[in-house]
């Protein structure tokens, strides 16, 4: 099983990449929304590459409880941990 | 005569071709009779039966568009945007001083971002995890892609069109174009075609339909319109964007006017998917409709931009088509085609072509059609062959002929 930090930088490189995000502009408290300024089509693209970074699956009906970064993190520990 | 609809007019120009992009690098290497056409560098083509194609070389995205938003979007709606953003600083438009509910735009497009879901479709096949294809494969591949990005880029709330008729779609844009201004339903068009077409896909579909050259050998002599020794069209990609207005709006802001468009007609043959009916009668009547509706007589027109497009059908076809029309004054109209150099952009090249005499109308050359060596019989008009001509043009005809026997004629001329 992987570190919570480990996981937290995992996924803080896919924003930084994608969305030009910069780095220390990135915590496990920054919100999704309206602190990165992802919009919808920004979320689904963040799944998408979440779940190719960590061969998980993500249901729409869980990505909709992810508020901050940390969310994703905690989801991810717990979808990894099981599998 | 006393019009019944609002005139238009062309006051600025943007152009991403095979042969350059931006409108002043794209005229001159017209004049130059300069080919943009060669085996295709993008994949590999070594097992295609036609492994030409006119590619755009020069073309820097991240001129035009955010470099974040780049990778969002298709090949197709990088070109319009390109294109869009030439068009719009050329005609010196500041949307700030405009009414944003009266600019639309209307785009032209046979294939789209195509180029998109054949890569996605690839990792599918690859993956056979349909979890793999892309978010924003819809939002990026969709038809209508590039009238949608132009439009949110510019803030533009008017019409927003897409026009998909195969290889007259470019000009059945700046037709349909015309027509909203003229209705009085917008007062600023932003109008023409673009196309990302040379994708494996694509490319081994239309050899399979047996319609590209494959002259393999001489890439840059593969396009050869009117020649007897033509053998097929070679595809291009690229983009043309017009700024189309009003008088009033033109003159209101004290716009350079390149051109009014007079007359446009939309009529199918209703007959054949890919065939044209081979007397020309059907190619006539739209040229015909498209005269009637600007008001101009046959004798009046100067030159054709034919559509010219290297088939062994087509250019006989159109040939018979002029003459059915112009009678022996054919034989005194100079024409060209754009296509001998840059190819067939599919549905950019009515758009382009619409440039193309816009920028003839006003600085009176007649760009060549390069590759004519061994003239046809049947092909028996003045097409410029390889050299370019100086003459003074006030009536243009631009020919338009669309898969699915769908033509489209504009027709142009000099402002007064």
């Amino acid at each position: 099983m992987e570190s919570t930090e480990l996981i937290e930088e995992r996924i803080r490189t896919r924003l930084v990449k994608k969305f030009q995000k910069p780095v220390t502009g990135i915590t496990k408290e920054s919100r999704l929304i309206q602190d990165l300024g992802l919009d919808s089509l920004d979320t689904f693209e963040l799944l998408f590459e979440v779940e190719a970074e960590f061969n998980i699956t993500i249901p729409t009906a869980d990505a909709m409880r992810f508020v901050k970064v940390q969310d994703v993190v905690d989801y991810v520990q717990s979808k990894t941990k099981s599998g | 005569m006393e019009r019944a609809f609002r005139r238009v007019v062309l006051t600025g120009l943007g152009v991403i071709s095979p042969i350059g992009s931006g409108k002043e690098v794209f005229w001159s290497n017209l004049l130059e009779g300069k080919s943009g056409t060669r085996t295709i560098q993008d994949f590999d083509v070594s097992s295609y039966p036609s492994q030409i194609g006119g590619e755009v070389l020069d073309f820097h995205p991240e001129n035009y568009i955010p470099v974040q938003k780049i990778p969002k979007m298709a090949t197709a709606v990088q070109y319009a945007m390109g294109a869009a953003k030439m068009a719009i600083a050329d005609a010196q438009m500041d949307f700030s001083q405009l009414d944003r509910s009266r600019v639309g735009v209307v785009i032209g497009t046979g294939l789209g971002g195509m180029g998109i879901f054949e890569a996605q479709l690839r990792t599918l096949f690859e993956t056979n995890n349909p979890r793999r294809v892309h978010p924003l494969s819809v939002p990026m591949g969709t038809a209508n892609a590039a009238a949608a990005e132009i439009a949110i880029s510019f803030g533009l709330k008017g019409p927003n069109i897409t026009i998909s008729t195969a290889c007259s779609s470019g000009a059945n844009a700046i037709g349909h174009g015309l027509d909203l201004l003229r209705w009085g339903k917008a007062d600023v068009i932003l109008a023409g075609g673009t196309e990302a077409c040379l994708l494996p896909g694509i490319l081994a579909a239309f050899c399979s339909l047996r319609t590209l050259s494959v002259r393999n050998e001489a890439p840059d002599r593969a396009s050869r319109p009117f020649d007897k020794n033509r053998d097929g069209f070679v595809m291009g990609e690229g983009a043309g964007i017009v700024v189309m207005e009003t008088v009033e709006a033109a003159r209101r802001r004290g716009a350079v006017i390149y051109a009014e468009v007079v007359g446009y007609s939309c009529a199918c043959e209703a007959s054949h998917m890919v065939s044209p009916d081979i007397t020309g009668t059907e190619q006539a009547r739209a040229i015909s409709l498209a005269l009637q509706d600007g008001g101009i007589a046959p004798s009046e027109v100067d030159y054709i931009n034919t559509h010219g497009t290297s088939t062994l059908l087509n250019d006989v076809v159109e040939t018979r088509a002029i003459k059915m029309v112009f009678g022996p004054h054919a034989h005194d109209i100079s024409m060209n085609s754009t296509k001998s150099m840059i190819g067939h952009t599919i549905g950019a090249a009515g758009a382009i072509e619409a440039i193309v005499c816009a920028l003839t109308l006003q600085r009176a050359i007649i760009h060549p059609t390069i590759n004519s060596e061994m003239p046809d019989p049947e092909c028996d008009l003045d097409y410029t062959p390889n050299k370019a001509r100086e003459r003074k043009v006030r009536v243009a005809l631009s020919n338009s002929f669309g898969f699915g026997s769908n033509n489209a004629c504009l027709v142009m001329k000099t402002f007064s």
